[in-house]
């Protein structure tokens, strides 16, 4: 039902793209922040537009005054000085990576059982499934804690990848079980008769069938791992095992040491990737999120 | 269908049976080769089930089991058997009062907004065809960056001498009204601070539940409402909100569970000060359990297992409340 009146529809337009602009306000600020020097943030502000003073050897040794806008300065030194990003970023991208394959690999084969097999306790344990659904991770979290302390998993990112899987795939199987349900069972006889095994099934019916359901999961999965904090700073200490959300906030306690200018360029590298991965795949996101979001 | 010998090696051996499909057998042939055929069900749902009683169904009892003990992680030697009465101390002790009631305030200052901002940005989202992807991309941001990183960038976004935050602030309510300290640094304006960052971080979210809810409202309804001359508040009010009341009942159910385990915000951003104003439940359960000398996971079980009933009752009451009212 979209609005007729082209008054009314500029006014509703303008009016998000407030909104949208409120949105991305603490972004391009950062981002404008990331290319000033500390005493020009804290002095003379942080848009490109505004200048600022700095202090130059000019080529004859001595000291000169120069008016600047921008400057690379803190990129520079976030190479040498902040220790560790790209070790949080291999941890995180490997987690959500291989926590997504692994989360959707045994979901999917879960939800097919459930939903073409009619076997002995088949709603008993869907159903218990369902249930876990509804309680807060936070009660699972002491409780895992204790187990990786006894399988020596604690403070390892295969303990961490553990907790991810088992945390993601109750809800793939919930969604992907759905998906499965729907495929016509005309469809599965027909392969069935052409002497397929349900292996065969499985993968050259179901799959390809079930693929908008699965790239829903994928992406549910995947941000839910790459965002996760709470598992993540229980069950590592180490830099070597960090991730990327624990990590951005032990920056803290390097504040007292740290150039507000480098803090803004680290903050700015935290984001950036993700943001630039979800404006090229926008669309996808938006219905993962949406398919996510209905069935949770 | 293709040929795969990769893929016949799969769990099972429909094929070897060489069993006619279902349609064409008589009645008892049928039973036994769908009785065999349902029996792989097993094999499928096996790799999960491993997963869920190993890592979930596991810790949640070990969970539970402990929660009626006194159990240190680093002295086990001193567990002993309390029955209740780690429950009895989570609801009386005095420390655990103000993480409650700071809980309970989040819940009151953060969810009103956070339903009520996503259904209006939702329902303008949906008029708009032209451009919607870019307004879309835009109001979405944010929600795809991870909470800590987002809570640090609020941190510096509240800074009380460069803080873009802190300049709007002073701009909308004067110098004299705004916090010294900047916001996080004053108990009146932190909570509410770390709400409004929850609420930047989250929104689209709802958004996105709203959109889906608006999209299964058939046309057609709008247009017998267009036809008995309804205005645009009088569509919205006896078309829209009626038939987005499923999708309520589930964002304030979905917004209510979310902050009453917030958490990772408050400890980024402010470690529960000042004076302990933005400490929360789930972070006092955290102290206990990861904080305290001796990981008190007994009593932190007992924390954790409450705020699950306390869930659990208020999602039962929602979902009673909303079926009488239907």
């Amino acid at each position: 039902m979209a609005v007729r009146n082209p008054i009314s529809r500029t006014v509703l337009w303008l009016s998000l793209l407030g909104v949208g602009i409120l949105s991305i306000l603490p972004f391009v600020w950062v981002i404008a922040a990331s290319f000033k020097d500390e005493k020009a943030i804290r002095k003379d502000g942080v848009w490109p537009w505004q200048s600022y003073q700095v202090q130059r050897t000019a080529p004859s040794g001595e000291s000169v005054g120069v008016t600047e806008h921008v400057t690379l300065s803190n990129y520079r030194q976030v190479a040498t000085k902040v220790t560790g990003l790209s070790t949080y970023y291999v941890n995180t991208v490997y987690l959500a990576v291989a926590g997504t394959f692994l989360s959707l690999l045994v979901g999917t084969l879960a939800a097919y059982g459930f939903a073409r097999f009619r076997f002995r306790g088949n709603m008993l344990l869907y159903g218990l499934f369902l249930f876990t659904i509804m309680i807060p991770g936070e009660v699972t979290l002491i409780g895992r804690f204790e187990l990786m302390v006894r399988l020596h998993l604690l403070d390892t990112i295969t303990g961490l990848l553990a907790a991810y899987v088992a945390g993601n795939l109750l809800l793939v199987i919930f969604i992907m079980r759905n998906v499965f349900e729907s495929i016509p069972q005309d469809l599965l006889d027909a392969a069935m008769i052409d002497g397929a095994s349900s292996w065969q099934v499985f993968w050259e019916v179901m799959i390809p069938m079930g693929r908008n359901g699965l790239a829903a999961c994928g992406i549910l999965t995947f941000l839910s791992i790459w965002n996760e904090f709470f598992f993540a700073l229980t069950f590592t200490f180490r830099a070597e095992t960090r991730t990327l959300p624990v990590g951005i906030t032990m920056l803290r306690s390097q504040w007292g040491v740290m150039d507000v200018g480098v803090l803004f360029a680290t903050v700015l590298l935290s984001f950036l990737p993700i943001v630039i991965v979800f404006i090229l795949l926008q669309r996808y996101f938006v219905r993962g999120l949406s398919a996510g979001a209905l069935k949770a | 269908m293709r040929r795969n010998p990769l893929l016949q090696a799969g769990p099972d051996c429909v094929k070897c049976t060489a069993m006619a499909p279902p349609e064409a057998t008589h009645l008892g042939r049928e039973s036994a080769w769908r009785r065999k055929h349902n029996r792989l069900g097993y094999l499928y749902v096996m790799p999960a089930v491993i997963f869920f009683l190993l890592m979930t169904a596991w810790p949640l009892a070990r969970s539970f089991y402990l929660s009626f003990y006194d159990y240190y992680l680093l002295e086990p030697e001193h567990t002993k058997f309390v029955a209740l009465g780690n429950y009895a101390k989570a609801a009386t002790e005095d420390v655990n009062r103000e993480p409650f009631v700071n809980t309970l305030k989040f819940t009151v200052m953060f969810v009103p907004p956070y339903v009520l901002v996503g259904l209006v940005i939702a329902v303008m989202l949906h008029e708009v065809r032209r451009g919607a992807a870019l307004l879309r991309t835009m109001i979405f941001i944010p929600v795809v960056v991870s909470m800590a990183v987002s809570a640090v960038l609020w941190i510096l976004f509240y800074n009380s001498t460069f803080g873009l935050g802190q300049k709007a602030i002073v701009w909308f309510v004067g110098e004299n009204h705004a916090p010294d300290g900047g916001v996080l640094g004053s108990a009146a304006w932190a909570m509410p601070g770390i709400a409004l960052m929850c609420l930047w971080n989250g929104v689209a979210i709802n958004i996105i539940l709203f959109l889906v809810g608006l999209e299964r409202i058939p046309d057609d309804m709008y247009e017998a409402a267009l036809v008995d001359g309804a205005g645009a508040w009088q569509r919205f009010r006896y078309v829209t909100l009626p038939q987005l009341r499923g999708t309520m009942v589930l964002v304030v159910l979905l917004s209510v569970i979310e902050s009453l385990k917030v958490f990772g915000q408050p400890y980024v951003m402010t470690g529960g000060g000042p004076a302990d104003s933005t400490k929360t439940y789930v972070m006092r359960l955290y102290e206990l359990a990861f904080r305290s000398r001796t990981f008190e996971m007994g009593y932190a079980s007992a924390l954790a297992y409450s705020l699950a009933a306390i869930i659990f009752v208020f999602s039962v009451f929602v979902w009673r409340f909303n079926r009488k009212a239907e």
